[in-house]
């Protein structure tokens, strides 16, 4: 095909975004980095350019200082009446500008390309980096107070989301299947904060050996693996279609009609104040089938 | 070459997991078959050495499709190969239209028409990419080509039942190669011995459009094997039509087993999992410009 080389760019693109959660620093609570600006003091006028980073923002409080947000912010549903920059990795520099911000808010290593592009731009930019676990979850959330300067309610919604998570009782552990795409099949690896995030509450990636955040899998692996549950966290997903595939039958989740569908997907997906309660909704739909 | 290509299937086979193999393999038979031979037959008829199936518009009619079917939700396992093959039926009909003119159908007008409503309708797949953001993914994903497809008893019976029209319709452009062979040769006499190239264009056209639609409905936009198995079989066998088009097929289902193969053999080793199209081409280019090389030394 003509475009092929083009594709191949947006893949690379893509695929780069979900391998690039993998390298880098071990796991640790300190994989938070921010830019150095506090000589100026608070911030004023913020950009949020990561849908998380929205949420967060609203979590804390302090969203009337956001004056710009993304085509992808869509939580909470008062978001929609802020200005819109543009998608999550072209933003339109010139509405950026009109809105004087004296902040935006980026997510690295996804956008680093766009973080040397807005500094050249002479914009201030904090730049954090994607969370590769729920740990980092939570120093994301810290930091983005900090530079907001209201580091004490960051510290209070860290502490009740903790405290909600402890309200979770750890249950037997079960082998978790865990399916984010039907076609092409692609689940969650390692890299990925969900591994963690799920191993909070007793459910084992059987992929947490994949180093990619999200890898494209083969149907094979998964009847290898066989899982006890299986999780769809995709849109109108539908756990009949599932549990007709051939060749699956013999996985226990299958055999024991463990396949969740209609599962808090937005609350999971996005490394924000929500997947914890995302977590807990999950929890208690699968412990109340078994 | 094609028991070569069976054998590390078997060999890799675990008799648990048959029933899951089994389709793929048929798929990727069928797909790199189907391919290899319509790149053969749009060849012959239209004289042309770089024309590859995807020419005729109907690929990027099935993305449409795809992409369609995504923003609408419609992705239950067989919306989707319906929705492909109506973009590709579609993008037939819009080529066929364009490419007729004072109900005449010229070779050249047809490589045209094709091109035009190719780009066309790859400016929509993207336009409908940046609409369904989340679903880009799955797209670009699709568009690469890929026979690791899910089945469901359902979507195994379209796809067999498919494929079962579809050898028909490939039986058909193979009883073509008298035809074929005379119109390579030259257009002219061909119209004198008797030869209607107006039908036999038709004919050939249509029938190859359906079969990519069908091939890329169920294993996505596989490229390479359609544009380069052609010119290795006719290096080997020679130009006559009856050998190449049967000769096509085989050699197109092996080469794309081999990738298969290769791929699944990768992904294993190390986890990273490469798209099909990208394979095919690592594999094939090698064969093809060695086995150039001895014949035209």
């Amino acid at each position: 095909m003509k475009n092929t080389a083009r594709l191949f760019l947006c893949v690379l693109v893509l695929s780069a975004s979900f391998c690039s959660r993998t390298r880098n620093t071990p796991r640790n609570t300190r994989n938070t980095r921010n830019t150095p600006y506090k000589s100026n003091g608070e911030p004023h006028r913020v950009i949020s350019l990561v849908p998380s980073l929205t949420e967060i923002t609203y979590a804390l409080g302090v969203e009337d200082r956001l004056v710009g947000v993304t085509t992808y912010c869509d939580y909470p549903p008062e978001v929609k009446e802020k200005k819109k920059v543009g998608d999550f990795l072209s933003p339109d520099p010139e509405r950026l500008r009109l809105l004087k911000p004296d902040l935006i808010l980026l997510a690295a290593p996804t956008q680093a390309q766009l973080v040397r592009d807005l500094k050249a731009a002479g914009f201030r930019v904090a730049v954090f980096d994607d969370p590769r676990n729920l740990e980092g979850v939570f120093a994301q959330i810290q930091a983005l107070a900090d530079t907001l300067g209201v580091s004490d309610r960051g510290r209070r919604l860290v502490d009740s989301l903790k405290s909600e998570l402890k309200g979770i009782e750890k249950d037997k552990e079960l082998s978790t299947y865990i399916e984010i795409s039907e076609e092409p099949l692609i689940s969650v690896g390692g890299g990925s904060y969900l591994t963690d995030a799920f191993e909070h509450i007793g459910f084992v990636n059987i992929f947490s050996d994949l180093s990619q955040g999200y890898p494209v899998i083969d149907p094979e692996e998964v009847v290898v693996r066989s899982p006890e549950i299986i999780l769809l966290l995709y849109p109108n997903a539908d756990r009949r279609n599932v549990q007709k595939r051939i060749g699956w039958s013999r996985i226990p989740a299958i055999s024991r009609s463990a396949v969740f569908d209609s599962l808090p997907v937005d609350e999971l997906m996005r490394p924000g104040p929500r997947l914890i309660r995302g977590l807990i909704i999950t929890d208690s739909l699968v412990r109340h089938a078994f | 070459m094609l028991a070569l290509a069976f054998g590390p299937a078997g060999l890799t086979l675990d008799s648990q997991i048959l029933a899951s193999r089994v389709p793929r393999l048929l798929l990727t038979i069928f797909a790199g078959g189907i391919l290899a031979l319509v790149g053969a037959a749009l060849q012959g008829l239209l004289q042309n050495p770089l024309v590859d199936p995807y020419i005729i518009g109907s690929s990027s009619g099935a993305g449409v499709g795809v992409a369609l079917s995504l923003l609408l939700g419609w992705t239950s396992v067989i919306g989707r190969p319906l929705f492909a093959f109506a973009g590709a039926a579609g993008a037939l009909f819009l080529v066929y239209t364009l490419a007729r003119m004072r109900g005449r159908m010229s070779r050249l007008s047809l490589i045209l028409a094709g091109v035009a409503v190719s780009f066309v309708g790859s400016s929509l797949v993207m336009v409908l990419m940046v609409l369904s953001r989340e679903q880009l993914a799955q797209i670009i994903y699709f568009l690469m080509g890929s026979t690791k497809v899910v089945f469901t008893p359902t979507k195994l019976w379209v796809f067999a039942g498919s494929a079962v029209v579809s050898l028909g319709a490939a039986g058909w452009l193979v009883a073509r190669w008298r035809s074929l062979d005379i119109l390579s040769t030259n257009i002219e006499a061909a119209e004198s011995l008797g030869v209607d190239t107006q039908k036999l264009t038709t004919e050939v056209f249509v029938l190859s459009a359906l079969l990519v639609g069908v091939v890329v409905a169920f294993a996505g936009a596989i490229s390479f094997i359609g544009l380069v198995v052609p010119h290795i079989v006719r290096f080997i066998f020679g130009p006559r039509h009856l050998k190449v088009l049967p000769a096509s097929f085989l050699a197109g289902a092996s080469l794309l087993l081999a990738s298969d193969l290769c791929l699944r053999g990768f992904a294993m080793a190390t986890g990273v999992d490469l798209p099909l199209s990208v394979v095919t081409t690592l594999f094939g280019v090698p064969v093809f410009l060695y086995i150039m090389r001895r014949r035209l030394a």
